[in-house]
């Protein structure tokens, strides 16, 4: 790893130094920054919840920390590599199969079949068919839907649907997943089960994870919550306050940290 | 994502919508069929006439009038509508003379020069059932010419004897078959000219009779006439003029003449004999020359017909347009998806390229599956009416290079038609297409 620092034992999966964003023209009045001066360092196998208010430029990080943006300032390593260097091909790959997204809204093709859905991001990196199906079942059955392998999309329920895309963003061995408000759009009961997936995804194969979210309770979940307010970071708490409250989830919560290390080794 | 799966991925999506997708396609489909079919017409009309010009023969056989003005398919018309009348100016056509023969005659390469007699029948009579059929008459032009034979040979122009190749039908009607008619004499019935006012008066017929040497199959160089060689043509005019007398009788002239020069005349030295004969003020045609003739009209309506077919194209280009801006429309957001997934701006170009090139591929293949049911069902008609006298002509035949290089053309006009909306999609920033409502 090219970045390590006498702070962290663990490498650094995304290493972010001073990223500001701002949108609109240079020296423009209608000029916005939605970043200012954002340093955040995240080791692999951390669960981070990005927590703010819209407008406080949560996602606007989602964004840059996935790649999808490129800051205006500032520098962003993603596994010890420099992403300014990277041309578009090597953002794509990286996306490709460094990164897992799962979306509120799902975004999902509800025409096609559950399998076809999961296979895309193994279609877009060019897998062989066989490949494809062997790793969109294991996907799948890490979600608990490989009975509905052949079905469409669309007549699934909206929990199942989550896990489908859970399953997509799996698929490609990822060491990041990004989850933008994942259990936004879904009640209580299955929230808490697309919610479990996650964390147990995270514990058991050591996956980082990374959720950006307004909802404190599922905050509360991840290992490290990083407060957000007018594009500066307010607060970066390690250790979780409210766990405790969250009785199923405690001896689960302990065990990560140690296997973040074993991650790569794993897969 | 490899290059077949961005066309299997193109093609799925295209009947994601498949109202919209077949209504594009069915645009395509219009002007796809009308070139194919169109082109289908050319090609059979085109390959009949190679087939006739090949069979008809014609080396070193040219076919010539008398004339000050250029050969074209309107004779009469100058560059800028008819030609006005001018008394000191020669007519378009003049009879070509004895002396016009001998000048033909002398010109170098020319190894014969005869002129054709203009000459006709009242009737052919059997002798087996005493029938009378109407019929025409042509003096056969040149040995050079080959015209297919059911049985028998044609009439030879070198012999003394009198003798006539029957068109097709007419051994039957004459009560013979193909076979038992060679040999046979029939009879022609012969209507001699006469001076003064004839209207009223009774016809006079004379009769001449001549031996059938074959019976000919139909073909263009035929055209259904009946041939006789020139010992009986001649004879035929003598008679015709039998009652005239000597000082009334019109001189001894021809409407056209033909000349023949060595048959293994490359087509140069019968450009270089024509223009020759152009400047002793004749004009001289070879068969293809005269067929070709016919062929430029021809070619002119296929051509006509083509810029229709390619207008219905150039609509159904900006059908395409259409149809794949509204699904780049409608995909922003998995578009934006798959390019979070790190699916490149080249790719997704190419995806939405391929299925342009899909919508055009589809429609030139249901205008090819439409054009061959038109070409089956249109040969039938073709065949019952207007071409049930010229056997071996297929109206509407394909050749597949060409039929191939249309589909190629429909596709490629197709793909760059998508070019517009698939590089609207190629420039989607993920962001954005994911926020998209």
């Amino acid at each position: 790893m090219a970045k390590s620092t006498k702070k962290t034992e663990t490498p650094l999966v995304i290493d972010a130094r001073n990223l500001t964003k701002t949108y609109g023209k240079k020296r423009s009045e209608h000029k916005f920054t939605a970043l200012k001066n954002v340093s955040l360092e995240i080791a692999q196998g951390e669960s981070v919840a990005i927590i703010g208010k819209s407008g406080s430029g949560k996602s606007t990080l989602m964004h840059t920390l996935a790649l999808l943006d490129k800051p205006t300032k500032g520098e962003l390593y993603f596994a010890g590599q420099r992403i300014g260097k990277l041309g578009s091909r090597g953002l794509n790959r990286t996306r490709n199969r460094e990164l897992g997204f799962v979306f509120q809204q799902f975004f999902m093709n509800a025409n096609d079949t559950v399998l076809n859905n999961v296979t895309l991001p193994l279609v877009i990196a060019g897998r062989s068919f066989f490949t494809r199906r062997r790793r969109a079942m294991e996907a799948l059955r890490a979600v608990g839907l490989e009975d509905k392998a052949k079905n469409k999309a669309k007549d699934l329920s909206g929990g199942q649907k989550q896990r489908v895309c859970i399953a997509r963003a799996l698929v490609n061995n990822p060491s990041v997943i990004f989850a933008d408000e994942p259990t936004g759009n879904l009640d209580s009961a299955t929230g808490a089960m697309v919610e479990k997936i996650l964390f147990d995804l995270n514990r058991k194969q050591g996956i980082t994870l990374i959720i950006v979210t307004h909802d404190e309770d599922i905050a509360a979940k991840c290992q490290r919550q990083v407060y957000l307010k007018d594009g500066e970071i307010v607060s970066d708490t390690k250790k979780s306050t409210k766990s405790a409250k969250t009785t199923k989830k405690t001896t689960a919560k302990k065990a990560p940290k140690k296997k973040t290390t074993a991650k790569k080794g794993k897969k | 994502m490899n290059l077949l799966d961005i066309i299997r991925t193109a093609n799925s999506n295209l009947f994601r919508n498949k109202l919209r997708s077949l209504l594009t396609i069915i645009a395509i489909f219009v002007g796809s069929f009308t070139i194919i079919l169109n082109n289908g017409i050319n090609y059979g009309v085109n390959s009949y006439v190679d087939t006739q010009v090949a069979n008809a023969g014609g080396q070193g056989y040219l076919e010539v009038i008398k004339t000050d003005h250029e050969l074209g398919v309107n004779i009469q018309m100058g560059p800028s509508g008819p030609t006005e009348f001018d008394p000191d100016a020669t007519p378009i056509f003049q009879r070509i003379t004895q002396d016009d023969l001998e000048t033909l005659r002398g010109v170098e390469g020319v190894q014969r020069a005869i002129g054709l007699p203009m000459v006709s029948a009242r009737y052919i009579q059997s002798y087996e059932n005493n029938k009378r059929f109407e019929l025409s008459l042509q003096a056969f032009p040149s040995d050079r010419l080959n015209v297919d034979m059911i049985s028998g040979r044609m009439v030879n122009n070198n012999r003394n004897a009198l003798e006539i190749a029957l068109a097709p039908d007419f051994a039957e009607a004459l009560g013979y078959t193909d076979e038992s008619v060679l040999g046979r004499q029939v009879r022609l019935g012969i209507r001699l000219q006469q001076l003064g006012d004839t209207t009223s008066a009774p016809e006079i017929i004379r009769h001449i009779d001549v031996t059938v040497v074959g019976v000919q199959n139909r073909s263009v160089v035929g055209m259904g006439a009946n041939f006789i060689n020139l010992t009986t043509a001649n004879a035929i005019q003598d008679l015709m003029l039998s009652e005239i007398p000597e000082a009334f009788r019109p001189a001894d002239d021809f409407m056209f003449a033909i000349v023949e020069v060595d048959e293994d005349a490359t087509d140069e030295e019968i450009a270089v004999i024509q223009e020759l004969l152009r400047e002793k003020g004749f004009q001289a045609m070879t068969i293809a020359e005269q067929v070709g003739m016919v062929m430029s009209i021809f070619d002119a309506i296929t051509t006509i017909l083509n810029v229709f077919g390619a207008i219905a194209l150039l609509a159904a280009s900006i059908g395409i347009v259409n149809t794949l801006f509204m699904a780049v429309q409608e995909r922003t957001k998995e578009i934006g998806l798959m390019k979070a997934m790190g699916l490149s701006s080249s790719k997704i170009f190419l995806m939405f390229s391929s299925e342009a090139i899909m919508l055009g591929f589809w429609g030139s293949v249901v205008g090819i599956i439409a054009a061959s049911i038109a070409r089956v069902v249109g040969n039938n008609i073709a065949n019952n009416t207007f071409l049930a006298d010229l056997p071996g002509f297929t109206l509407i035949e394909f050749s597949v290079p060409s039929t191939l290089s249309i589909v190629f053309l429909i596709m490629f006009i197709a793909f760059v038609a998508g070019t517009l909306p698939a590089r609207r999609a190629a420039r989607q920033n993920p962001i954005d297409a994911l926020r998209y409502e």
